[in-house]
């Protein structure tokens, strides 16, 4: 019964399948026996690469992009996606203040300008404009096909984008609601703006540059076309922006020890990094002073560019830092100088320069 | 008595199946990488003996969940048993006649193409180079695994580096070893993560660390990247224990997030410990001159790339500036080096490195059966159009 439930073989088959097992048996006993080379704990002497109190910076991280009808987008850190409401539109975020930034496209130029800058004062209860009036709403951005509209209501601001990426269709990237928080997404929606083009090859290689090169059986040279890799940011103008939210993983690092004995550090995290007051506080605790509600802008100077720097000493003197949080792009940089009162009073000034150098250059772009 | 052995191997039938178990390999090799990375399939799947295929690969999880596995011939079972196979059939029925030059020679091809994988798989490596303008590197990194890497700078002149592979960091919990001053216990590894700060880090993440320049970061494990969300790369990050004899030193958050080595102090003696991507070191250095990155005129739309090195490798005499561009790699020592990508600010280049004997095999085998097929159509053709004619 059971003879004849099984799988019947032809007999040549059957010698076939079992001269090939045998074949392979002593085949795959080689492969394993060469296979056994378990990795070991080693050690060489390479020459000096670095030095304890004077580190490379390097940046690590990892750009996403999303992708709708052909035409890709980098998603500023601080915005999240969210179910879009409208079947009108092609997506939806919401930037981390809680304000809505709406993503649509339509074929054509949808009326031309003036009839979509006109629209969007309707909206807010503006009157029309006509050709002259319509240059003190909008401005360009250079090297890229955007005009950006910005338009204050009694209450309500509006900040759009009119974007041309040559697919045939005008998409449109609006923020709208109280003045100040919409203000607050201006930098991030100009950005966002600028960097939706036509999905092209660079954009594949982005995903297969690390994977598919050469090892496999039929592909033959890899490609040497550029593409972006982990260790890199995007060719975007204003970069470290544009992370996705799950993505969020960005940190530069860096720390050197002063001849004084104070040590400076330099950390980069993706949006906020947990806030300026959030940050300050748990400063504060470590230094032994209680926690403040607010941001006394006394206590704190003004780097410019939105960059801040406050200096805690402990109650008892027993120790001093002063940090400074500079927000680059989508990221923030904290700079933290720490040691005794005299060691940080000694290295404040270089601090300050460094800070200069390393952060505030490249903030309050675009 | 030969041929009594060789006939069996030699069966078609047997080709035939190897086929259909190929055909299955390849189709379930493609479904699993919806969720596993394809490095990771292609040494699971296609570079193993056997390979344990999960049936819940063949049906979304949305949909239903299956359990349960099937033991399967890994790719290099079927590629060797192919192999075998096609020799055999050669030695058994091998007959020199004119007319059968062509499906020789597209055999041939076959033959070298399955060769030609076995020499990339075993001895084929590739890595990244990353060198900002005005650096000189002698390493090759390879981003697809990592090692700890203890730093002993005692000696006026150089470092002394101890390495923990991967896989030792991945399997033992509890690492030791006469060449490391201090053992390592391995808290948590994380073959993928993501980094966040004090104040973004869930309560159950904090302080894990209490030790080194990382411990106020928190490291999240993330699924091993699989190209298909947009990341390439994994990137590992470690919370391990060290400890001197009995006593600890500290808890660290190792990561390549983290680029700074961190300090240990070991019975007053210093070191420094950090997770990165796998170096090998060579006998040769490049040193970047300058990094370009041309656009098409007011575009964002890149035109070209290109590396401008000095490459020196005193062993072989050589000192001498070279142009790393699209399709214009540098061929030096058995490596090539292709112009692959670019650091932030352009200021810097990311060169991948590809070290394989058997690349010109796929181009060879490729012209063979091309060949060999020509001339088995061409010599059927001929009388047919005589005929015809």
């Amino acid at each position: 019964m059971n003879q004849r439930m099984m799988l019947r073989l032809p007999g040549d088959l059957k010698s076939s399948m079992l001269a090939c097992g045998v074949v392979m048996g002593g085949l795959g006993q080689l492969a394993f026996l060469a296979g056994c080379d378990r990795a070991e704990i080693h050690s060489y002497r390479v020459d000096r690469e670095f030095d304890g109190s004077s580190v490379p910076i390097v940046e690590q991280k990892q750009p996403a992009q999303t992708e709708s009808l052909g035409v890709i987008w980098k998603v500023p850190l601080s915005w999240t996606e969210v179910e879009t409401t409208s079947s009108m539109r092609i997506t939806t975020f919401r930037a981390s203040n809680g304000q809505e930034i709406a993503i649509t496209a339509f074929p054509g130029d949808v009326g031309g300008l003036i009839a979509n800058v006109n629209r969007w004062r309707g909206q807010i209860g503006l009157d029309p404009v006509d050709e002259q009036g319509l240059n003190e709403d909008i401005s360009h951005i250079e090297g890229v096909d955007v005009i950006i509209v910005d338009l204050a209501g009694e209450t309500i601001r509006l900040i759009g984008s009119i974007i041309n990426v040559g697919d045939g269709q005008t998409w449109f990237a609006k923020a709208m609601g109280p003045a100040d928080v919409v203000e607050q997404v201006k930098a991030d929606l100009i950005a966002f703006s600028a960097s939706l083009h036509i999905h092209d090859q660079a954009d594949d290689h982005d995903h297969d540059a690390d994977h598919d090169h050469g090892e496999s059986l039929s592909t033959p040279e890899p490609a040497s076309e550029p593409v972006e890799s982990a260790a890199s940011t995007s060719s975007w103008e204003v970069p470290a922006q544009w992370v996705a939210e799950e993505n969020a993983s960005t940190i530069l690092m860096a720390s050197y020890l002063s001849q004084s004995g104070a040590r400076i550090t330099l950390t980069s995290l993706s949006g906020d990094g947990g806030g300026p007051l959030g940050n300050i506080n748990r400063w504060r605790g470590q230094l032994g002073l209680p926690p403040v509600e607010s941001i006394d802008p006394q206590g704190v100077k003004d780097l410019g560019n939105g960059g801040v720097l406050v200096d805690l000493t402990a109650p008892d003197d027993s120790g001093r830092m002063a940090a400074g949080i500079v927000p680059v792009g989508g990221q923030t940089l904290f700079f933290k100088l720490t040691g005794s009162v005299a060691a940080v009073e000694a290295e404040l000034q270089r601090f300050e320069a460094f800070i200069n150098a390393q952060g505030l250059g490249k903030a309050g772009t675009p | 008595m030969f041929r009594k052995i060789l006939k069996p191997l030699a069966s078609l039938r047997l080709t035939v199946v190897i086929f259909a178990l190929s055909i299955f390999l390849v189709f379930a090799g493609t479904l699993v990488q919806v969720h596993t990375g394809i490095w990771t399939v292609v040494d699971q799947y296609f570079r193993s003996l056997v390979v344990l295929i999960e049936l819940q690969i063949f049906v979304p999880k949305e949909l239903a969940t299956i359990p349960g596995a099937i033991w399967f011939p890994g790719g290099l079972t079927l590629g060797i048993a192919m192999f075998i196979n096609l020799l055999a059939a050669h030695a058994v029925r091998f007959k020199f006649r004119k007319k059968r030059i062509g499906i020789i020679l597209t055999h041939l091809g076959v033959i070298l193409l399955l060769v030609g994988e076995f020499v990339t798989g075993f001895a084929a490596k590739e890595g990244n180079m990353t060198i900002r303008e005005g650096e000189t590197i002698n390493f090759i990194e390879d981003i697809r695994s990592s090692e700890i890497a203890i730093v002993d700078q005692s000696d006026p002149v150089d470092d002394l580096v101890v390495i923990v592979p991967e896989q030792l960091i991945e399997t033992d919990t509890t690492i030791s070893n006469e060449l490391i001053p201090f053992t390592i216990q391995v808290t948590e590894w994380m073959p993928n993560s993501q980094m966040l700060g004090p104040m973004q880090a869930p309560e159950s993440r904090k302080g894990l660390a209490d030790t080194g320049i990382a411990r106020e970061l928190a490291a999240l494990p993330l699924p091993r990247a699989n190209g298909v969300d947009g990341a390439t790369v994994d990137a590992p990050s470690a919370y391990v224990t060290l400890m001197n004899g009995e006593q600890r030193i500290g808890s660290y958050l190792l990561s390549v997030y983290v680029d700074q080595p961190q300090m240990v102090v070991v019975d007053g003696r210093t070191y420094w410990i950090a997770l990165r991507f796998a170096r090998t070191y060579k006998p040769y250095s490049l040193h970047l001159v300058d990094f370009k990155h041309d656009l098409f005129t007011g575009t964002q739309m890149a035109r070209n790339y290109s590396s401008d090195v000095r490459l020196v490798d005193e062993g072989r005499n050589v000192d001498r500036d070279v142009l790393i561009y699209m399709n214009h790699p540098l061929r030096h020592a058995g490596e090539t080096f292709y112009q692959a990508s670019f650091l932030r600010d352009d200021a810097g280049t990311v060169l991948q490195v590809v070290q394989n004997p058997g690349w010109m095999i796929p181009y060879i085998s490729c012209t063979v059966a091309t060949l060999g097929m020509l001339i088995h159509f061409g010599i059927r053709l001929v009388p047919t159009l005589r005929r015809r004619s």
